[in-house]
């Protein structure tokens, strides 16, 4: 072999190797986080259940004294480890429609705001039935406002959850709920919020090249005129399994039932 | 100096002057502190109709039961203290547990007229012997400015200096970790003159006077207060022991001051 030759040959097969290298590149793209399947079967005693009650659009919740019916129900219905309350917005001053439910029923009541002015105040009220220690929360004024209770879920074991709550309306939102929760999807935070129906393919997009180690589900809920959709964002230990939709009275609920998957699967 | 240079100058000074302003923004609170006496003295109702007439924006409040049956306070078996304060004063109400009692809890609580972002129960030191347990509750409040400051309330032990100052050195471990401005009231049960105040409290703003609070009807001591901290970060515009309340063996503390949150 000649040295023209040679030179040929190791032109090619540099040539090959920089094309097979390039071709190699859509393989190195991140396709994000997938998490595992869960177990087929669902373990009935190990079944979180959780009231959303949402119009799932803009308007407050209450609007004509309706929580005199979810007062009954709280009272004679104690199976749900809590209550959740969207857009029961306040007025600075005068009595939550939460705080109120929570005086009826004897229970704790919390509230995670959406938005703040000086007089009115949008927010999430959150009805639990033991003694809280600590309501975690974060707040990025004008950015994004999350919170809930830490509470022992009374599942076949006890176990601790912090049981979260948010509003999304904006993609800017994403980042800064992604550095909340922090390795929090990793410490049995569940999140039951709503988020825009125009932004939730987004969310998923981005939560899925931005965290580890989580399962999210959206909740397809057929309510005429909705701009929100329901959302449950869980660490791969537990599953939102069934969301079963609802009205008491004329208030739209939906009953969330989370699941705790006892083995963790990375 | 030429013209030019003068102007340049003056334009510097509203400058700085128009950021000095927008970044050292103050509030104003309202902030009162209250033992409760587990309602032995008067209804939750009155009391809710008091802290309404003072329209106070945070309130620190101790001796609160939830859903106890006392025989000192028969009126008040079963009720949620901070729930009742709550609903009637339209504030957001957070409670700490301290301990069980009588088929209930005892402990502080919380009164907010701006949302609470978050709160944390926090068990104060209590060494052997053992005495009662004690608790913080540490809360963050956002502000309509949109800024947070901390909110506690406590009550330390009673019958103990000694647990009294490692509670309190704990409390100052505690806060030194918060990075909001903070605000601490409660019933100390101990006096200005104590080495626990004296010593626990010197870096803290202190926002409250000498009137006495306890008892109401024998006032001899001063054992409730309002601290800020740090204490560069905070302004008394008035405080005020409102002696002519005796819905409780303590009187009311109330504090209007003025908080450098930005």
């Amino acid at each position: 072999m000649n040295r023209q030759k040679l030179k040929t040959i190791l032109l090619i097969s540099f040539c090959i190797a920089g094309f097979s290298f390039s071709c190699k590149d859509p393989v190195t793209v991140d396709e994000g986080y997938e998490a595992p399947n869960p177990p087929a079967e669902v373990n009935q005693r190990n079944l979180i259940t959780v009231e959303f009650y949402s119009r799932l659009n803009e308007e407050t919740l209450f609007q004509n004294n309706e929580s005199e019916l979810v007062v009954n129900r709280i009272s004679s219905i104690t199976s749900p480890l809590a209550y959740l309350f969207d857009r029961s917005d306040a007025v600075m001053g005068q009595t939550s429609p939460v705080v109120e439910i929570g005086w009826q029923t004897q229970t704790k009541s919390f509230f995670v705001q959406n938005t703040l002015s000086d007089s009115y105040v949008q927010g999430t009220g959150m009805i639990v039935r033991p003694i809280v220690n600590v309501f975690e929360g974060a707040s990025i004024p004008d950015t994004l406002f999350i919170g809930g209770c830490t509470l022992m879920a009374p599942l076949g074991n006890p176990v601790t959850v912090t049981l979260m709550t948010c509003k999304l309306d904006h993609k800017m939102q994403f980042p800064a709920l992604v550095n909340i929760l922090g390795d929090g999807l990793n410490t049995n935070k569940l999140v039951i919020g709503t988020v825009k129906q125009h932004i939730s393919e987004d969310m998923k997009h981005f939560l899925k090249h931005h965290l580890k180690y989580f399962r999210l589900s959206f909740h397809e809920t057929g309510l005429e005129g909705r701009t929100h959709q329901l959302f449950i964002l869980t660490p791969i230990n537990f599953i939102g399994r069934e969301v079963l939709s609802a009205t008491v009275g004329t208030l739209p609920m939906y009953q969330c039932k989370i699941e705790y998957l006892k083995t963790l699967i990375y | 100096m030429n013209k030019m240079n003068l102007r340049s100058l003056f334009l510097s000074l509203v400058l700085i002057t128009i950021s000095a302003v927008s970044f050292a923004q103050t509030t104003e609170l309202n902030v009162m502190t209250f033992n409760l006496r587990f309602g032995e003295l008067a209804s939750l109702e009155d009391m809710a109709a008091y802290i309404n007439e003072q329209q106070p924006d945070l309130v620190a409040l101790q001796e609160c039961d939830w859903k106890t049956n006392r025989e000192r306070a028969p009126k008040q078996s079963g009720k949620a203290f901070v729930n009742e304060l709550a609903y009637h004063t339209g504030m957001f109400g957070i409670y700490g547990k301290a301990i069980d009692y009588r088929g209930g809890y005892y402990g502080v609580g919380i009164l907010s007229k701006y949302p609470v972002v978050r709160s944390e129960r926090v068990f104060l030191p209590n060494p052997r012997p053992k005495k009662e347990q004690r608790v913080m509750l540490i809360t963050e409040i956002e502000l309509p400015d949109k800024s947070i400051v901390s909110f506690i309330s406590t009550h330390l032990e009673v019958s103990s200096e000694t647990i009294r100052q490692k509670q309190i050195k704990f409390i100052n471990k505690k806060i030194k970790k918060i990075k909001t401005p903070v605000i601490l009231a409660g019933d100390l049960n101990a006096v200005p003159e104590s080495k626990e105040i004296m010593t626990g409290f010197s870096r803290w703003f202190n926002a409250t006077d000498t009137v006495f609070t306890y008892s109401t009807m024998k006032p001899a001591i001063k054992i409730d207060y309002i601290y800020g901290y740090p204490n560069k970060l905070f302004g008394l515009i008035k405080t005020e022991v409102d002696t002519n309340c005796v819905l409780s063996d303590h009187f009311p503390v109330f504090s209007v001051i003025r908080v450098n949150n930005k």
